[in-house]
């Protein structure tokens, strides 16, 4: 069980290395960071294991990765040493234009071919392909050909690699497009869950000309809402592996206390979804 | 051309320049010597242990010191002069808190007659406890073993030893020429032996200074958000600003009982006396 690393928690994680397990790191805050910051990273490392998280990437489009952040994020990772180090199902710019965002890519064949060609270049670039994570998203991908489980379950296959399930952006997506996050899980192989993210949102209402609706927003600022712990228990009833489970926590940041009775929380979903694994 | 033979003061520029590589050069091979690339693991939930490291025995007793008083386990009595402030502790406050020398210092001041800087005088348990970080930091290579200051002795000696070789050498060819003004070369050849040992004798190791280093860069989101820190101990992040920056950074509004207990080490006002157990010394570098 771990906590996603932020300048305003530094005290908070340092001080409670007791209660927390790994810390994950953002790979694109030290990029361009002075050397004493990337070096105090690695010391981060000898003190708790450490993962390594990129979000500038954008390697599910059919547009070929830029191997010049490539190369930066490989600089990090090598710095670092991680346990791992993960990427996110999206894309973040197009041609020069930069979103400014993790922005979901329509589902289709190209796509999948996309990211299984760019997560090839970046394993060439890094030593280690990264965990890839599903993204939330307020709009269903236009010209979308495959549906989410789907995609995602094709990219793994076709790259190679495992995914890094963040269960409050599966709970989000779930929600605004009414399919099953159950069903999510389900399609893909515990084998190939590799780690976890867990963080909170808020409800927001999309705009008139969009019909209005309720969505929910991932926005990283909230507590982690009840039925993200819920999936993280089904998550570990299918478990096969140890599951590195990071808590994200971006900004309003609560007492420490509080963030690490949610870490608390979520270790005792764990430990409820390997207990029933056992009794079944 | 023999250098010796220089002129007196195209000689003094020469040998500062000379003592300046040898002081130099020995700093790097101290550096080099004591560094590795693997970081030491230690227990960063423990701010006295890292402010030990930062500023030794007395630095980790200052910074436990104000975290009890922040925890109000330590009471003011009486409204004394700022070196002779009477400090108390419960009889049974011991049992509150976990660590070997918040305990030891909870035990000193439960004798009446405790004054805030008696605690930097002999106390047998206070000893035992700043000693276990001493091990604990010299295992991790963090502090200089005796290993250690065998080797930079040996150092410092080489280097005293090449500098005042070349001092002595040109003393004897200007005593030789029957000239005898030789006190400023001898004065260089004192003021560069004392920077040698100085600089080679350093409180932490270079693994040591590394490690300061990149706590401080760890925690400067914590050091930038000092100011809303507020006093009460509701959490151990006073302490570990503390510990990894000394009491200077604490925030002075909040925490004006830290400048009133130890002045200069908080970055109060001056009280007077001398660094060391007179003031509660000057902290950590």
């Amino acid at each position: 069980m771990g906590i996603g690393w932020r300048g305003p928690l530094a005290a908070a994680i340092l001080a409670n290395l007791d209660r927390i397990d790994v810390v994950e790191v953002m790979a694109d805050d030290f990029i361009g960071a002075p050397r004493s910051s990337v070096r105090a990273l690695r010391t981060l490392a000898a003190q708790i294991p450490v993962t390594v998280h990129a979000v500038s990437l954008g390697l599910a489009s059919a547009a070929r990765v830029d191997e010049a952040r490539v190369a930066r994020i490989a600089r990090v990772v090598d710095a670092v040493g991680p346990e791992s180090w993960s990427e996110h199902l999206a894309f973040v710019r197009s041609g020069a234009l930069e979103i400014g965002h993790l922005a979901a890519p329509p589902r289709t064949r190209a796509t999948i071919d996309g990211a299984a060609r760019n997560l090839d270049r970046i394993e060439r670039v890094v030593g280690a392909r990264p965990l890839v994570e599903n993204i939330a998203t307020l709009i269903d991908p236009p010209t979308s050909t495959h549906g989410e489980a789907e995609w995602v379950r094709a990219i793994l296959d076709a790259a190679g690699t495992d995914l890094l399930l963040d269960l409050h952006n599966l709970f989000a997506n779930a929600t605004n497009f009414g399919f099953s996050a159950d069903d999510f899980i389900a399609s893909i192989p515990p084998s190939q869950i590799g780690a976890v993210h867990i963080a909170g949102g808020r409800w927001i209402r999309s705009s008139a000309d969009t019909g209005g609706e309720r969505r929910i927003l991932d926005d990283h600022l909230h507590d982690v809402p009840d039925p993200v712990y819920e999936l993280l228990v089904r998550v570990a009833r299918r478990a096969v592996s140890p599951l590195t489970v990071i808590l994200e926590r971006d900004g309003r940041f609560p007492p420490t206390e509080s963030l690490l009775a949610q870490v608390d929380r979520a270790r005792a979903a764990l430990a409820q979804g390997r207990a029933l694994a056992a009794a079944a | 051309m023999n250098p010796f033979d220089l002129p007196g003061p195209q000689f003094l520029v020469l040998y500062v320049t000379f003592c300046a590589l040898v002081v130099v050069a020995a700093i790097f091979h101290r550096r080099a010597s004591e560094s590795r690339s693997e970081m030491p693991t230690i227990d960063t939930t423990d701010p006295y242990l890292i402010a030990y490291l930062r500023g030794g025995s007395l630095e980790s007793v200052r910074v436990a010191t104000v975290s009890l008083f922040d925890r109000r386990l330590l009471k003011v009595e009486g409204d004394t002069k700022p070196n002779a402030i009477l400090v108390t502790a419960g009889e049974h406050d011991e049992d509150l808190v976990r660590r070997p020398l918040e305990k030891a210092i909870l035990h000193h001041f439960a004798d009446p007659g405790a004054t805030a800087t008696s605690i930097f005088g002999d106390d047998e348990r206070i000893d035992l406890a700043t000693d276990a970080y001493d091990a604990t930091l010299v295992e991790a290579g963090l502090l200089p073993s005796v290993a250690v200051d065998r080797v930079r002795a040996a150092r410092i000696m080489v280097a005293i030893g090449l500098m005042w070789a070349v001092a002595g050498i040109k003393i004897l060819v200007a005593l030789g020429r029957g000239r005898t003004n030789i006190e400023f070369l001898v004065a260089i050849a004192v003021i560069a032996a004392v920077a040698a040992f100085l600089t080679g004798r350093t409180h932490r190791t270079a693994l040591g200074d590394r490690m300061v280093a990149d706590l401080r860069e760890l925690f400067r989101g914590l050091s930038d958000r000092a100011g809303s820190l507020r006093a009460g101990g509701a959490t151990s992040e006073a302490s570990l600003l503390a510990g990894v920056f000394g009491l200077r950074a604490l925030p002075p509004a909040q925490f004006a009982f830290a400048r009133r207990l130890y002045p200069r080490a908080s970055g109060g006002s001056s009280c007077g006396g001398s660094c060391g157990s007179g003031c509660g010394g000057c902290g950590g570098s």
